[in-house]
């Protein structure tokens, strides 16, 4: 029997339309404290609210707008003084408890609130303020009692659900959600009621943004933003809208987050959950000091807020500070009872910065604090699964899936491991290899030797050794490979290292020609060194750009070299400083921006290693391992600071591609578009091709040839050396058809169709070795195409190159050809050519098993059998 | 060619067949071949060339590989004009029906009639159908006309939304082929071209007997459409299908293990004789030890669930060396004759 596992979905479908929060109710009732409340005129509302006050001290609407507006805007102070003064009055004490509450919460002050709230159950806000006694409680770890009382608002809503007030029904939302720890279901209750909250006041935003930080949490970034847009069309300054925002923002992995959190700041300067996530994301780019200093301004109303003293240990834990992230994470712990926030917060920064290790034991951590954090259980099994604990890593997530059946992350992880099944592992000397069975013949022939050269290459070039085995997983689907990085489909990168384990597109996953799996895993393999020979700590952008720079190293075409797009973005100022190249990682402000940091990174490791040898690159890497920043690093190896460092870069880049800057401009109207050129180049482009147009071939050829003078490594699509190949061809001139061909060949990793004619005009020359080297070359691209083996074979056999012609005629049996028999006896022939006499009858005898009649390798077989043969 | 002192008991002797084989060709009855090419409604010169390539291609192996009288082959095409001497007329409907009638009512029990169509094939309500020119026919409209055949029935459908074709031609001792599972399989097929390069050519005889049959030329091609749509990371659009066990339920991996598949294993376009015999007693000799080293193999196949393949490969090798002796020896006879 099959068991299917399903993802809970916690949906929008069932909440009242937000056309009913129109603008039209809000213009009944303009002028009124309520109304620049809610449309976040917060000075405004202030200021009418305690002129109603000043006019009626007991107007109950007035106050509570008036102690909320000073919460929102980071007065809880005011609003404490406020509502003290307020509640001195005997009518009042009851109603402003509960805003008054808040502002004792915010600043910290739980006993004071707590008092506040048991006084302001006396009055109409009596279950919301149960609701906040009972979240007091179970944040002092008094876990049973609490989910108790929780239990009892669902008494009180199925006893008098007509009844209740919107800010009733809300309370019940609320608790219902955190019953929803113990029984999944229960968040679906909790939509219900948040709904009917909805439905009943249409004008209160409060409870869709708690709507909203629900869908986040329950992993529905889609609906969370529908209930956020609704709230910031009618209050744009909401601050909690603008941070969940943010949030769910940060959750589609977009850019604009920083954007929100900063306008959310801007409304309350001290809103330490705005604070914490700002921290974050200076985290993200890896400036910890600035972040420390960012999570420290969170504190101001309440020093022991968890949320900014979590990003505090997260900051110092990166910095290196063991002490400072001790000390920020026992001051956290102090107000976090029983919760796994602060670890599960930590697990995720850790696994950002590819502390993968370090990430599972912060989760592990976690779950010993909270055996009931799905999201504890979730990290930890996804960060065992990372570091190749794949057993562990699936029997946590397992339990982490059974607790919080939404989180579509680890339901997918889970369906990929239930596929593993599927797939076997290859091992070579240092690689164990995770391949599905079916390409396991294939693959075993090129994955493992290419890994082993570059596991020797790579050692000897970093002078560490990462422990072995290593672990290689190739995915078929891309999917799947998304999965198995991030949780979800829709990766757009082709491989990533975790350290120990690395996971890559098969070269099935993709289009011939979208990609070389070969400079892939080289890129992959690097990475596994430089976090290793750093302890992980190697700053995103030096990991990349060596990792970059290693392909290149390791076979001619591979990685990016200098392409217009590159020089054009550089002259433009469109890429970072090396001193801010991580931002172009991290933070990318248009398409392009990853990519091409990508190959400005590398630049930067290649004037480093001519500047200072690969030695000064190890050195590097020991700086970060020891905790440095990129600026101590800087300073402690190369002997300059950063902006040193990146004038130094400027100069040699300019130096080193003088001629191609030169030759481009910065094309107009760029923007979030990408990147455009113009330039010499593009003019002499222009030029060969209105010449073709016009048959004019002489003209054409001079002007390509000048463009090609003035970009030499510019052999992408359209580059001047295919027009000339396709001249050439045309005129049936084959040397000049060959030496274009040539020239993209090795200057473009996914030339497939170019490498393919260049062998076959190469052969037909008499240059049966060039053809071999040519056709090998697209190995690297798909080693999926059978006739690309067999003309291999063809001519390497034709060369004498006989293991190569032994390794393709293996290829065309591993791939299954319709006429395995005439493959085996081929796959004979080529080990009897290689001298493997004891191969050769193995693979005749396999053929003849099949057809016992074949005359061919019957012959063969005979053959093989004589004393010529045995020497 | 093969000296006259090897004899087949019946029929004719085939161009490198002589000495292979007779395991095979002993589950062969004697029998003539009806081939019945059709290309119906292009729609595209690109798609109108490829048929009459195909069709052109099998109308020269039937002349030379299979031994097939011309007077027992026809070719049937959108454009009769285009080849006029060997296109015997239009494909439309009637002459279809004609010919197939006039064939079916030739051919003997024994024989085989064999119908290939190359073109589009769509679905129109619950009846698939095969685009000609003027009115289509109908799966039902093949079914009838093929209903009072005596012959073995070999029918290829190789276009687009052939896959109902089963169902309605589905019977006792035909062996019915398509190029899809169902009627929904719209787009253009690739099953033909490698269908056709197997039948003509020596990629498809997987067990290099001389000969390719039924069975191995649809599996070659279908192999051959599973590994284009993989090769280029697509959804599979055709799957190819086989019945032969008269159930009407087509099988995608049809292979001698059955349940489709054991009767297409022995179906060939060439016609066979039975059991090789020869005149002279070397010869005679020599095929009876190649019948038992052969029977000794199967005999050791069957064994090897249980053996290391180190163990198969030594068992195995003797034996195949003493056969590959014995057809050398074989040779050296046949060379010897004058």
């Amino acid at each position: 029997m099959t068991l299917y596992r399903y993802a809970m979905i916690l949906a929008l479908a069932v909440v009242a339309p937000l056309s009913a929060c129109g603008q039209e109710g809000l213009a009944a009732s303009s002028g009124s404290p309520r109304s620049a409340y809610r449309t976040g005129q917060y000075d405004q509302a202030i200021a009418r609210a305690e002129d109603a006050l000043r006019t009626d001290s007991t107007d109950a609407e007035a106050a509570g707008v008036l102690l909320r507006a000073l919460i929102e805007v980071g007065r809880p102070a005011d609003a404490v003084t406020a509502g003290t003064r307020l509640a001195g009055r005997a009518a009042m004490a009851a109603r402003v408890g509960l805003p008054l509450g808040r502002a004792y919460r915010a600043q910290g002050k739980l006993t004071d609130a707590r008092s506040a709230f048991e006084r302001a159950r006396q009055g109409p806000d009596s279950l919301m303020a149960r609701y906040e006694l009972a979240l007091l409680a179970f944040e002092r770890g008094e876990h049973a009692p609490a989910m108790q009382e929780f239990d009892r608002f669902i008494d009180v809503y199925n006893s008098g659900r007509a009844g209740l007030t919107a800010d009733e029904l809300r309370a019940v939302a609320l608790a219902c959600r955190m019953l929803g720890r113990n029984d999944p279901q229960l968040f679906k209750d909790a939509l219900r009621a948040f709904d009917e909250s909805i439905a009943r006041d249409t004008m209160e935003l409060e409870g869709r943004v708690q709507l909203a930080e629900m869908f986040l949490e329950k992993f529905n970034g889609s609906d969370a933003r529908t209930s956020l847009d609704e709230v910031l069309r009618v209050n744009p300054k909401h601050p909690r809208a603008l941070l969940a925002m943010a949030r769910v923002n940060a959750f589609e992995g977009s850019g604009k987050s920083t954007e929100l959190v900063s306008q959310s700041l801007a409304v309350n300067p001290h809103d330490p959950e705005a604070r914490a996530l700002s921290a974050m994301h200076l985290i993200d780019v890896e400036q910890y000091d600035e972040a420390s200093s960012e999570a420290q301004k969170g504190l101001v109303n309440d020093p022991e807020a968890p949320a900014p003293l979590i990003a505090l240990a997260a900051a110092r834990f990166l910095a290196g500070d063991a002490a400072g992230h001790r000390a920020a994470l026992e001051r956290a712990h102090a107000r976090l009872a029983g919760s796994a926030l602060a670890e599960v917060t930590l697990a995720d920064v850790a696994a950002r910065n590819r502390l993968y290790r370090e990430a599972a034991a912060f989760a592990e951590a976690g779950v010993a604090r909270d055996g009931k954090s799905a999201r504890a259980l979730a990290l930890l099994g996804i960060n065992q699964m990372r570091i190749g604990r794949i057993a562990e890593g699936s029997a946590n997530l397992d339990r982490a899936f059974t607790l919080d059946p939404y989180d579509v992350w680890t339901k997918n992880t889970l369906d990929l491991i239930d596929t593993f099944t599927d797939y076997t592992e290859l091992t070579t000397p240092r690689f164990v290899i995770s391949v599905e069975k079916k390409d396991a013949p294939l693959l075993e022939l090129f994955v493992g030797p290419l890994a082993e050269e570059a596991y020797d290459s790579l050692a000897a070039r970093y002078g560490f050794r990462p422990p072995t085995p290593v672990r290689i997983e190739i995915f078929r689907s891309h999917a799947d490979f998304s999965v198995r990085t991030v949780g979800l489909a829709g990766l757009g990168a082709l491989g990533v290292s975790f350290g120990g384990v690395v996971a890559m597109d098969s070269p099935a996953a993709r289009k011939v020609g979208e990609f070389n799996w070969g400079s892939t895993l080289w890129h992959e393999l690097a990475h596994t060194f430089t976090l290793g020979a750093s302890d992980n700590r190697v700053p995103r952008w030096f990991s990349e750009g060596l990792s970059v720079y290693e392909e290149r190293r390791a076979r001619t075409g591979w990685g990016s070299d200098a392409s217009p797009a590159l020089i054009a973005a550089y002259e433009g100022k469109r890429l970072h400083p090396v001193s801010r190249l991580n931002d172009g990682f991290i933070r990318p402000r248009y398409p392009e921006e990853v990519t091409l940091s990508y190959a400005l990174a590398s630049f930067v490791c290649e004037m480093i290693e001519a500047d200072h040898g690969m030695a000064g690159i190890r050195r590097l890497l020991e700086a970060y391992k020891a905790g440095r920043s990129t600026s101590e690093a800087f300073r402690e190896v190369l002997g300059a600071d950063l902006r040193a460092v990146d004038a130094k870069f400027d100069a040699w880049f300019r130096q080193k591609y003088a001629r191609e800057f030169a030759a481009i401009a910065p094309g107009e109207g760029e923007g979030e578009r990408g990147i455009h050129w113009t330039g010499d180049l593009r003019t002499s482009m222009e030029a060969a091709a209105a010449a073709a147009e016009r048959q004019q071939w002489e003209v054409a050829i001079t002007a390509l040839e000048r463009a090609k003078a003035m970009f030499p490594s510019f052999a992408g699509d359209g580059s001047p050396y295919h027009r000339l190949a396709d001249i050439y061809r045309k005129r049936n001139d084959r040397p000049r058809a060959i030496a274009e061909l040539s020239a993209i060949s090795v200057r473009n990793e996914l030339a497939f169709g170019e490498n393919l004619a260049l062998a076959h005009l190469l052969e037909s020359s008499g240059d049966l070795r060039g053809a071999a080297t040519a056709l090998e070359r697209t190995v690297y691209i798909t080693p999926f195409d059978l006739s690309v083996h067999d003309s291999l074979a063809t001519v390497a056999t034709r060369a004498g190159l006989h293991p190569l012609a032994v390794r393709s005629r293996r290829a065309i049996v591993a791939l299954d050809p319709s006429d395995r028999v005439e493959a085996l006896y081929q796959l004979a022939k080529a080990y009897a050519d290689a001298g493997d006499i004891a191969a050769a009858r193995r693979e005749v005898l396999r053929a003849l098993d099949l057809a016992p009649n074949y005359e061919k390798a019957q012959a063969l077989l005979l053959t093989l059998r004589t004393p010529e043969a045995r020497r | 060619m093969s000296g006259a002192w090897l004899q087949r008991a019946a029929g004719a002797v085939v161009l490198g067949m002589t000495l292979t084989a007779p395991r095979l060709a002993a589950s062969q009855a004697p029998g003539q071949t009806y081939l019945l090419v059709v290309s119906g409604v292009s729609g595209e010169k690109r798609f109108a060339d490829s048929f009459h390539a195909w069709g052109m291609a099998l109308l020269a192996a039937g002349a030379t590989k299979f031994g097939i009288p011309a007077n027992q082959m026809v070719y049937l095409a959108e454009d009769s004009t285009r080849d006029a001497q060997r296109i015997r007329g239009r494909s439309t409907k009637a002459n279809v029906e004609t010919t197939l009638a006039s064939m079916t009512a030739k051919a003997r029990a024994g024989d085989r009639v064999v119908v290939i169509l190359f073109g589009h094939g769509s679905a129109q309500g619950d009846a698939p159908r095969f685009n000609l020119p003027g009115p289509d026919m109908t799966a039902a409209d093949f079914a009838r006309v093929l209903a009072p055949a005596r012959a073995t029935v070999v029918f290829v459908n190789t276009a687009s939304a052939s896959g109902e074709f089963v169902k309605a031609l589905s019977g006792k001792d035909r062996v019915i082929v398509t190029a899809t599972k169902s009627a929904r399989e719209q787009n253009e097929t690739f099953f033909p071209q490698h269908f056709v390069t197997a039948l003509t050519g020596t990629a498809g005889d997987a067990d290099k007997d001389g000969r390719v049959s039924i069975l191995e030329a649809f599996t070659y091609a279908r192999r051959e459409v599973e590994r284009l749509f993989e090769q280029g990371n697509r959804i599979a659009s055709e799957h190819p299908q086989l019945d032969d066990d008269g159930d009407g339920v087509a099988h995608e991996d049809a292979s001698e293990k059955g349940p489709d598949g054991r009767r297409a294993r022995s179906l060939y376009l060439e016609p066979l004789g039975g059991v090789q015999t020869a005149a002279d007693p070397r010869a005679a000799q020599l095929l009876n030890e190649r019948r038992v080293l052969e029977a000794r193999i199967d005999s050791l196949r069957g064994r090897r669930a249980s053996m290391s393949e180190d163990a198969y490969q030594r068992a195995l090798e003797p034996l195949m060396i003493a056969l590959a002796e014995t057809t050398r020896a074989l040779r050296a006879l046949e060379v010897r004759k004058p």
